[in-house]
């Protein structure tokens, strides 16, 4: 059976870009952020939404719970990992050598070098140019943390890149 | 007398302020302030150019990573059928002028499904009549003549008080599922496309997803309030169609 509406359903591939952006930046990998979206899509699709849902700040919010549930995941892999291979430090959990070198290489690093929480909500803010109180919505965080994560990702950027 | 960890601090609350001007977020009065003390403060300008230019390498950078989705996934949206809905979020009333919408729908699906305009179900007075009358219903068929069935699936309210109905209408010939909504005259078909609905036995066959969708998109877009219960269809019926504020 059907879980979403016809709206739900345009709404939802309309935010398609965003959300993989979104992905990119709360995995800082872009082949976790093509597993994490199709994760998160299906995720959608099984269990739908409320018919007065939006269907893209609904699947922020999944995208967010599983990726949440995925780190938890990798925590207890990665106990066991530790002991049993040693010198291996690739966890899957991003691989920046692995990137493109781009002639941004600098400030892409200083990006993926910001602590999550504060990379997604410069992202969120500065780049999709969504507003506090989406943001805060759509991470389920108050206002006033939303506000000082973004002015501390500024700051840090500002000391990382000068 | 000012110590480190105060001029750290007072550093952190301009950044903040900063931030939140470049963001828009800044209350009416914070924004003089501060715009007052960045005239006077070359530092405190640099610090906001800074920001602004890590914003725009952050967009460079963010832009220039492939970002797009892989198309299995935007097939699995496509192809996923969608709900059938009695009800309609605040949200998504009125994006476009509904007037325009009802005037373009007829034409839109007749794109859409390849169907001569001329070769539609017309609304005459007996289906009128019908439509005037029949109650929603998730089964069963009201026989309106020698060579039509009709089942009124829902009853949505639409712009300028209109009433809209969603209905299917089958004959021997044809199936139809569409959208009529009640005029200054009589019911105006709004759109309206094939539908294999009745089995050669009698029985009921769901529409394909394909077929429903631009009725379930022109509903989506079209109506200002949820469907109405039974007995509110009713109670408007009863006043023949006359609309109730109460409603």
């Amino acid at each position: 059976m059907s879980q979403f509406t016809a709206n739900q359903k345009a709404v939802l591939m309309s935010e398609l870009t965003g959300l993989k952006r979104f992905c990119s930046s709360l995995t800082g990998d872009l082949h976790d952020a093509d597993d994490l979206l199709q994760l998160t899509v299906e995720r959608v699709l099984e269990r739908g939404m409320p018919e007065d849902a939006h269907a893209g700040k609904w699947a922020y919010r999944v995208c967010r719970n599983l990726w949440l549930d995925e780190l938890r995941a990798r925590e207890v892999r990665s106990r066991y990992a530790k002991a049993e291979v040693a010198g291996n430090g690739d966890l899957g959990v991003s691989d920046a050598g692995g990137l493109e070198r781009l002639e941004f290489e600098r400030v892409d690093q200083a990006i993926n070098t910001l602590p999550e929480e504060q990379r997604t909500v410069l992202l969120l803010v500065a780049v999709e140019g969504r507003s506090y109180a989406e943001v805060a919505e759509l991470l389920d965080i108050p206002i006033g943390t939303v506000m000082s994560r973004v002015a501390r990702a500024r700051r840090s950027l500002a000391d990382k890149i000068a | 007398m000012a110590d480190i960890h105060t001029l750290d601090i007072a550093g952190q609350r301009d950044d903040e302020l900063l931030s939140r001007l470049i963001d828009g977020e800044c209350s009416a009065d914070e924004r003089i302030d501060l715009e007052e003390r960045l005239a006077a403060n070359a530092e405190l300008r640099a610090r906001l150019e800074t920001f602004k230019a890590n914003d725009a390498y952050f967009r460079s950078v963010t832009t220039a990573r492939d970002h797009s989705v892989n198309a299995h996934v935007t097939n699995r949206i496509a192809t996923s059928p969608v709900r059938r809905g009695r009800a309609f979020g605040p949200a998504y009333k009125f994006a476009v002028a509904a007037s325009v919408v009802l005037a373009t729908a007829a034409v839109m699906v007749n794109n859409l499904w390849n169907t001569p305009l001329s070769n539609t179900p017309q609304i005459d007075s007996t289906l009128a009549q019908a439509l005037d009358t029949v109650p929603s219903s998730a089964e069963g068929w009201n026989i309106i003549d020698d060579e039509r069935a009709l089942r009124v699936v829902l009853t949505f309210p639409a712009a300028d008080g209109q009433w809209c109905r969603e209905f299917m209408l089958a004959s021997d010939a044809s199936h139809w599922r569409g959208v009529a909504c009640k005029g200054a005259e009589s019911w105006v078909t709004q759109v309206i496309g094939r539908e294999v609905f009745l089995e050669q036995q009698g029985g009921y066959r769901t529409a394909s997803a394909a077929v429903s969708h631009p009725i379930e998109q022109f509903i989506d877009h079209t109506a200002t309030d949820i469907a109405l219960s039974g007995n509110e269809e009713a109670a408007l019926i009863a006043r023949d169609w006359a609309s109730n504020s109460g409603l």
